[in-house]
């Protein structure tokens, strides 16, 4: 099937739940956070960052703009959701490097970095080619130092601090 | 100690999965129909002695189940609640089916039966199904009846797995 019917399905089957819960929990802190992003040169206007479960969609890390403000074991439940959704009803290749969905003004990149957990950022912005050049570098530089953290672990294994304080070092 | 594990609903189409969430995590109760599509996540966090418990709820649609898809959905599950309909008969036919595949594609789930909306029987017609199915549970979300029973002990189940 052609991606853009894979796209447009997911759209509307799953999309707008999460859309519901990232408008439900970002949109009214966006105004703010944006005007101050747009002070820092250079900054890629990322939402969240996190590193999931592939199987339970369990957040075991994460990074995110509005912190608090958002339950990050809802997102990525419906991250995980969309993305199994995705994957068994299209055959994709799991394996793809990137996979994109776009719902409103959010774009979310996901990206199966490991055996048992993958990665997914959450961008607030049109997806320009720069900022997705910007997210593959960001990929592999979060899994190279994730790597220690997490191979060879489950999740229950995982110390959530130690991926926060990581991705937190990285992102801030 | 704070744990988070993932729960499934399953059961077939109209049964009450999404009103037994619904009631358990926000107390509303809703009679019109909204069929669930593909899946709905929420989450609830419970405390079982002195560990806190979130449980990630994967309510998947009735219309979904035994699908290649749904089956996608189970994985990475720790525990499953299989609703059936009291109104219904038929809605408890494929338990022996669903369980026996569940069991096959995680092998440790821990497994909850809930019989649903018993505020649509009268009291004999309630014991009859007694008789002849032994659920672990008999709910009406509705009325709120047996429902934190339902989330507690799961989350107990899961938290010794
Ligand atoms: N009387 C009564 N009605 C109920 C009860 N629980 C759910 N219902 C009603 O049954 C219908 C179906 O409920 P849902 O919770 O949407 O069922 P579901 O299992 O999620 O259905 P799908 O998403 O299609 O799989 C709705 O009209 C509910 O109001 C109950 O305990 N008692
Ligand atoms: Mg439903």
């Amino acid at each position: 099937m052609v991606n853009q019917d894979c796209k447009a399905l997911i759209k509307k089957v799953v999309a707008p739940n999460l859309g519901l819960i990232l408008k439900h929990y970002c949109l009214s802190f966006l105004s703010s956070f944006r005007s101050k992003k747009q002070q820092i040169a250079g900054k890629l206007d990322l939402d969240h960052f996190f590193v999931i479960d592939k199987q339970s969609g369990i957040s075991i890390g994460g990074y995110s703009d509005f912190d608090k403000k958002v339950d990050q074991d809802l997102v990525a439940g419906m991250l995980t959701a969309i993305k199994s959704f995705s994957e068994s009803a299209f055959n994709q290749n799991q394996s793809q490097s990137i996979n994109t969905i776009s719902y409103s003004n959010f774009n979310i990149f996901m990206h199966n970095s490991f055996e048992h957990f993958y990665l997914a950022a959450v961008i607030n912005s049109s997806a320009s080619k720069y900022t997705q050049k910007r997210l593959k570098h960001y990929f592999k530089h979060v899994s190279t130092h994730l790597n220690k953290a997490l191979e060879g672990k489950t999740t229950e294994e995982i110390q959530k601090n130690e991926v926060e304080q990581m991705l937190s070092k990285y992102f801030k | 100690m704070e744990y988070s594990k993932k729960i499934i609903l399953v059961g077939q189409i109209g049964v009450g999965k999404t009103s037994l969430v619904q009631r358990y995590v926000k107390s509303i109760f809703n009679e019109d129909y909204l069929s669930t599509i593909g899946v709905k996540v929420d989450k609830k966090t419970v405390h079982v002695e002195n560990d806190q418990v979130n449980l990630l709820i994967w309510d998947i649609a009735g219309e979904a189940s035994f699908s290649k898809i749904s089956k996608s959905y189970y994985l990475g599950a720790k525990g499953c609640i299989y609703v059936a309909d009291c109104s219904r008969i038929s809605t408890f036919t494929d338990y022996v089916n669903q369980v026996k595949m569940l069991k096959e594609l995680i092998k440790d789930i821990k497994i909850i039966t809930v019989a649903n909306k018993i505020d649509l029987l009268d009291k004999q017609e309630l014991e009859e199904l007694k008789n002849n199915v032994s659920f672990d549970f008999y709910t009406s979300a509705k009325q709120g009846e047996k429902i934190e029973e339902v989330f507690h002990e799961i989350a107990k189940k899961v938290l010794c797995s």
